[in-house]
């Protein structure tokens, strides 16, 4: 698809990036050519966002240069990268609901008539922009919150189409999307391309590489592994260059054994648009993860075994008994304990202590009679923990905001151990934590499983489900797909949970 | 995790001296603050007494006998206290109006239904909880944003508590006795601390401050109006304990209808919603009192410090001038209270150095 | 894996922004059947001194409600209009009386103090970052007091007819329509147009969409905010005028409850409290809902206490059914 003679609109040169002493980036050269969809793809952390970034303006690089259009651009700066043409669109949408698609696109820089909002003309401008990315242009004079999320996207790029757009760089703009929406995305990344616009394309859905990309990047550890056409890869192919040649991590603790009775057990479980036909079950003593792609609906199955959104169908047993979670009281009761993805929102209670954060985990255990704290028995829980999962803490009363993102992360695994669940789900435990932090609380759950619990960890890292798991489901599309075991190789997972026509089982509906 | 940097600050804090170190500490706790206020303004208004500035003696007798306007305020400020650190905007603009429509629904019992004391009490009570649920109803689990499900109740209380007895105040006999409640407490040197003070708000404020502090209850609370998400992981019932919320409220309200019914030995249809009203004044106390409108941060201390401190410099206030002219003085007061400790609130937050605090 | 085609287009059926919103015309349509019930049932609604009196009693509400609203679409909030109700009216009241003032330097001076109050309002807001129902609540009392110290312990009597213009009597009428009701008329039609069409109007929406967003976007957030604040307390000048023109008396009590008042007719009009949407026709409308209340009972002969129970009804009603809807559109 690449034209004859390619222009290169953007060139990355010698980029490097340091964040305190770590090294995210090293001498990572990078080019986009117009007419061409140019993928970005790597693990989590292999410097993927940073990299887009710097060549967004929105952080400086530490050294390296951008050349626009064979024109130098000085880095870390948005708006000297917006004028030079690079418009970028972030995974979230920043959109007004309320507002139209018009009004939305020119937001802060209406166009205007004698000082009033010129709507005819905007609409105009609008709708074409909507044409050309294949969409309706009578929704330019819609409510953004009346459009589906897949539109909304959209949006997003239009409004990014309205500069001078020459290149365009979208962060996994698939991840929420269905595969239908996906289609109407390519269509309109199609149109673009073929308008000469420079696509960066990042994605962890490889399969859609072959369908939507010119070019592939692949990006490892900060520095560029391959760049290539994509005819010249699979999936298969392009999971080896992510995952390097690395096998299962040695050092892991010796695989427990499974022949402990069955303490989870989930059977056709299955939620509208979320997942479905999800059976498998965790003995004591095992830890499995759900390996899944943003979007797989992995982080979904862990909700409805907790109650947070519980499923319409299929059963889940605990310890041989089946039980009904509707709500995250019924999932306490019937032994499972969660610790949830992203700390921020949904983990710690920030300006709090760190006993609160602990202790209201369990209330109940800790009251005396009927509903009275008692606070010595409370102290003392709270500083077990401290001691028992090493959490980094001056003491009880220290506020859970002044510590360490990892130290806070122990302290929400903490609450949800406060219950003495027999069943532990954890979703991301590891996200946004710091290697120490990160092998001392992989150390925690390993001990846990040791002690009999039986563990699901939920994660779209691969080698810390490699690392943790004895055995690792796929999960892509909403349902289970192929099992691993301890022994297998990161990229045929990677290339199973990401698309893998042969290993994908037909996972995609 | 690393260590250099955490004695680094530990050796830049040490250089502050102790007075500003104890600037800071007034300035981030609210309760130190106010009681450090509320001495200020004692010790100086009576030294103007001494003086001769004021229109009679600021002294003890003075004080105590002004307290009478310590319990509603004191109660309903419990009741925004609840409600506010419940958050999701957490405010109950119809207390005032459930204190109208309780306190009319005490003086029928008393007044008209000859019943007995205790009874009518917790049946007042009772009422107080019922319109309390209705609010709290309306905001936990239909998810009416808060301002506006008690601004309607605001209206519906006041206008049933104004329909019951068709306007008139019921001011029977076994209701004018009631004033017997209020008597004040003799201790020694001539001081008379209203009587409603140690049956009504300090039974009613040890209650409230157990709950929250010592209950499960009050974990709860301070959890969903910190991280509601985290609250619900966390295997709390959101909806239920910010509809209880609601509730004490109500409760609290119905505890303040019959100290008003008491006080004023007559049960007024609009004795909650006259003028300002009474949710107004609660609101300003709870708020200068440190409970912040985001939910999650308030002390039951700091709603009672801050409701004396309101009712001794209003006390004050009432004896610099001649006359009447002192009540409006107090308006102004609460109103520069309330924008200026929320203007400190703001400015210790943006002020707080980015860095990580140093452990103790 | 299999390429779709991509799929026929949904052809379904989407709420395009429209001059008049769904909420408005139910609001409407509730107000038309009211009135068409009251003319059944009494013999009295449709006389011209009835419906001039709906019309007049609206308009202060109307008014201040202009501005009420452009502050709740920025997730704002103004408790402090009644007091401040209350300053102009005893300034402007004791100026007419005391030192002669004519009606038009009167007007503006009743717009320059109101604007002046709402200032106070929008920098503590603005620049002070203080939440604005504690920044209003503050300025209540404050206010109240301003007005007490002027009023000096006297309501002001005997206000000369300088506004009987804008009054409720047959010198501010115009055609038999209350003049009064003519400016809240056009006011409110200056703002719906200037929330639709001019920029600074459509960013208030984004503002109380989310402010962050708002302010990457470019848009100047804390003028912003100090504009709707000062606005408010314009609208409240004006609103003191008319009452001052109805009365010829201006009490000491002057305002208080006002604030609830309007904010009740902002949300019966479909305006979210927690901003970002809302217009000023749905204002006007909850306005005049309120109004034809009011004078029903007054009508029907029933206590006048019901009124105040019927807003309440109004207002769960009006929210309810918006809840509802933003739950089902969420579904979709």
């Amino acid at each position: 698809m690449a034209t004859a003679l390619p222009r290169e609109l953007l060139r990355l040169r010698g980029i490097r990036k340091r964040y305190g002493g770590v090294t995210v980036l090293r001498d990572v050269d990078f080019e986009v050519r117009a007419g061409e969809v140019h993928a970005l793809v790597g693990e989590n952390g292999a410097g993927k966002s940073t990299l887009i970034k710097i060549a967004s303006g929105a952080e400086p690089a530490g050294g390296g240069t951008i050349t626009v259009g064979g024109r130098r651009l000085a880095g870390g700066s948005t708006t000297a990268a917006l004028d030079a043409g690079i418009a970028t669109v972030y995974q979230e949408p920043q959109l007004f609901g309320e507002l139209t698609v018009a009004e939305n696109v020119f937001i802060g820089r209406e166009l205007r008539r004698r000082g009033l909002v010129d709507r005819a003309a905007q609409r105009a401008r609008v709708a074409e922009l909507l044409a050309r990315l294949g969409l309706d242009p009578a929704i330019a004079e819609v409510r953004v919150a009346d459009l589906p999320v897949a539109e909304q996207q959209l949006v997003s790029i239009a409004k990014a189409l309205t500069g001078p757009a020459r290149v365009l760089i979208l962060d996994e703009p698939s991840a929420i999307l269905t595969d239908r929406e996906i289609e109407r995305l390519f269509a309109a990344i199609r149109t673009l391309r073929a308008d000469g616009v420079g696509i960066v394309y990042i994605s962890h859905r490889l399969d859609e590489l072959a369908v939507i990309a010119d070019r592939i990047t692949v990006l490892r550890d900060g520095a560029v592994v391959a760049t290539k056409p994509v005819r010249e890869l699979c999936v298969r192919s392009i999971a080896e260059l992510m995952v390097g040649g690395s096998l299962a991590e040695p050092g892991a603790s010796a695989a427990t054994s499974g022949d402990g009775p069955v303490l989870l057990a989930v059977a056709g479980l299955g939620r509208t648009r979320a997942f479905a036909e999800v059976s498998f079950q965790v003995r004591a003593g095992e830890i499995v993860a759900l390996y899944g792609l943003v979007g797989s609906g992995a982080e979904h199955i862990a909700g409805a075994l907790y109650g947070i959104s519980p499923a319409d169908t299929g059963s889940i047993a605990v310890g041989g008994e089946p039980v009904r979670v509707h709500s995250p009281k019924d999932a306490a009761r019937a032994g499972i304990g969660m610790v949830p993805a992203d700390r921020k929102v949904a983990g710690v209670f920030a300006g709090k202590s760190v006993g609160f954060n602990i202790s209201v985990g369990d209330l109940p255990a800790l009251s005396r009679v009927a509903a009275w704290v008692d606070r010595t028995r409370e102290r003392e829980v709270a500083a077990g923990f401290i001691r028992r999962i090493a959490i980094k803490a001056p003491g009880v009363a220290s506020l859970v905001s002044t510590l360490s993102g990892g130290n806070q992360q122990k302290v929400v695994l903490a609450r949800s151990l406060a219950g003495r669940p027999r069943v532990l789900l954890l979703a991301e435990p590891t996200q946004g934590v710091d290697v120490g932090a990160k092998e001392e609380i992989h150390r925690v759950v390993r001990g846990l499983a040791e002690d009999g619990s039986a563990i699901l960890v939920v994660s779209s890292d691969l080698r810390e489900v490699l690392r943790l798991a004895d055995r690792v489901l796929v999960v892509r599309g909403g349902r289970i797909g192929p099992e691993f075991g301890r022994s297998a190789a990161q990229a045929d997972i990677l290339a199973a949970a990401a698309g893998d026509p042969v290993g994908g089982g037909g996972a995609r509906s | 995790m690393t260590v250099t940097p955490e004695v680094g600050t530990g050796a830049a804090e040490g250089r502050v001296g102790p007075a500003r170190r104890a600037l800071r500490f007034l300035l981030a706790d609210r309760v130190a603050l106010l009681c450090v206020l509320l001495v200020v303004m004692l010790v100086w208004l009576r030294v103007l007494s001494a003086g001769g500035y004021l229109t009679a003696n600021y002294d003890a007798a003075y004080l105590a006998s002004t307290m009478d306007q310590f319990v509603p305020l004191g109660l309903l400020g419990l009741a925004q206290f609840a409600v506010m650190v419940s958050g999701r905007g957490g405010i109950d603009l119809s207390v005032g109006a459930m204190v109208s429509l309780t306190g009319m629904a005490f003086g029928f019992m008393v007044g008209d239904g000859g019943w007995p004391l205790w009874v009518s009490l917790i049946a007042a009570v009772a009422c107080g909880a019922v319109l309390g649920a209705v609010n709290g109803f309306l905001v936990a689990y239909l998810r009416f944003p808060a301002l506006i499900a008690t601004l309607a109740t605001y209206y519906g209380y006041s206008s049933l508590a104004l329909l019951t007895n068709s306007h008139a105040p019921i001011s029977t006999p076994p209701v004018q006795n009631l004033i017997a409640l209020t008597q004040p407490v003799d201790l020694p040197g001539n001081i008379g601390i209203p009587l409603q003070v140690f049956t009504f708000l300090l039974p009613c404020a040890v209650l409230m401050w157990l709950l929250v502090n010592r209950g499960t209850y009050g974990r709860k609370l301070y959890a969903i109006g910190t991280n509601e998400i985290a609250a619900r992981f966390a295997t709390i019932d959101v909806a239920s304990v910010r509809f209880r919320a609601y509730l004490i409220s109500g409760v609290l309200s119905g505890v303040t209808a019959v100290v008003t019914v008491a006080q004023f030995a007559s049960a007024r249809p609009d004795a909650g919603t006259t003028g300002n009203g009474m949710a107004l004044p609660s609101i300003t106390i709870a708020a200068l009192g440190g409970v912040a409108i985001a939910g999650g941060v308030g002390r039951v201390g700091g709603v009672l410090v801050a409701a004396l401190l309101v009712v001794w410099l209003n006390a004050g206030i009432l004896l610099a001038f001649e006359g009447n002219a002192g009540s409006q003085y107090q308006l102004a007061a609460l109103g520069i209270l309330l924008v200026v400790s929320a203007l400190l609130n703001e400015f210790m937050v943006r002020g707080r150095p980015r860095r990580r605090r140093r452990p103790r | 894996m299999t390429v779709l085609p991509v799929p026929a287009r949904r052809r379904a059926r989407r709420v395009t922004s429209r001059a008049v919103e769904g909420q408005e015309l139910v609001l409407a349509g509730v107000i038309a059947v009211l009135w068409l019930v009251l003319g059944l049932v009494t013999s009295t609604f449709f006389t011209a001194s009835n419906l001039q009196n709906i019309l007049f009693t609206m308009s202060g509400v109307a008014i201040i409600g202009v501005g009420m609203t452009a502050v709740i679409v920025t997730a704002g909030i103004d408790v402090s209009v009644g007091s401040s109700f209350a300053v102009v009216a005893v300034i402007i009241g004791r100026a007419v009386r005391d030192a002669g003032l004519g009606p038009v330097p009167a007007v503006l001076g009743a717009l320059a103090v109101g604007a002046a109050l709402g200032l106070v309002n929008g920098i503590l807001v603005a620049y002070g970052r203080i939440h604005p129902i504690i920044v209003t609540f503050g300025t209540m009392n404050l206010f109240r007091f301003v007005a007490y110290q002027i009023f000096a312990g006297q309501q002001v009597d005997g206000v000369p007819p300088a506004f009987a213009f804008l009054g409720g009597g047959a010198p501010g009428r115009t055609l038999g329509v209350p003049n009064a009701f003519l400016l809240a008329a056009v006011l409110a039609a200056l703002a719906w147009f200037a929330m639709r069409y001019v920029p600074t109007g459509r960013h208030l929406y984004a503002i109380g969409g989310d402010a962050v967003a708002a302010r990457l976007a470019g848009i100047r957030v804390s003028r912003r905010l100090l504009g709707v604040y000062a606005l408010t307390g314009l609208v409240v000048g004006l609103a003191a005028c008319v009452t001052i023109g109805g009365s010829g008396t201006v009490q000491q009590n002057f305002g208080t409850g006002l604030e609830l008042e309007v904010i009740a007719a902002v949300v019966i009009g479909g305006t979210s409290i927690l901003g970002g949407r809302g217009t000023v026709l749905g204002t006007v409308l909850g306005a005049l809902l309120v109004a034809t209340v009011t004078s029903a009972v007054t009508l029907l002969d029933w206590s006048s206490d019901l009124t105040q129970l019927f807003i309440g009804v109004f207002i769960v009603i009006a929210v309810g059914v918006d809840l509802v809807r933003e739950r089902r559109r969420r579904n979709l």
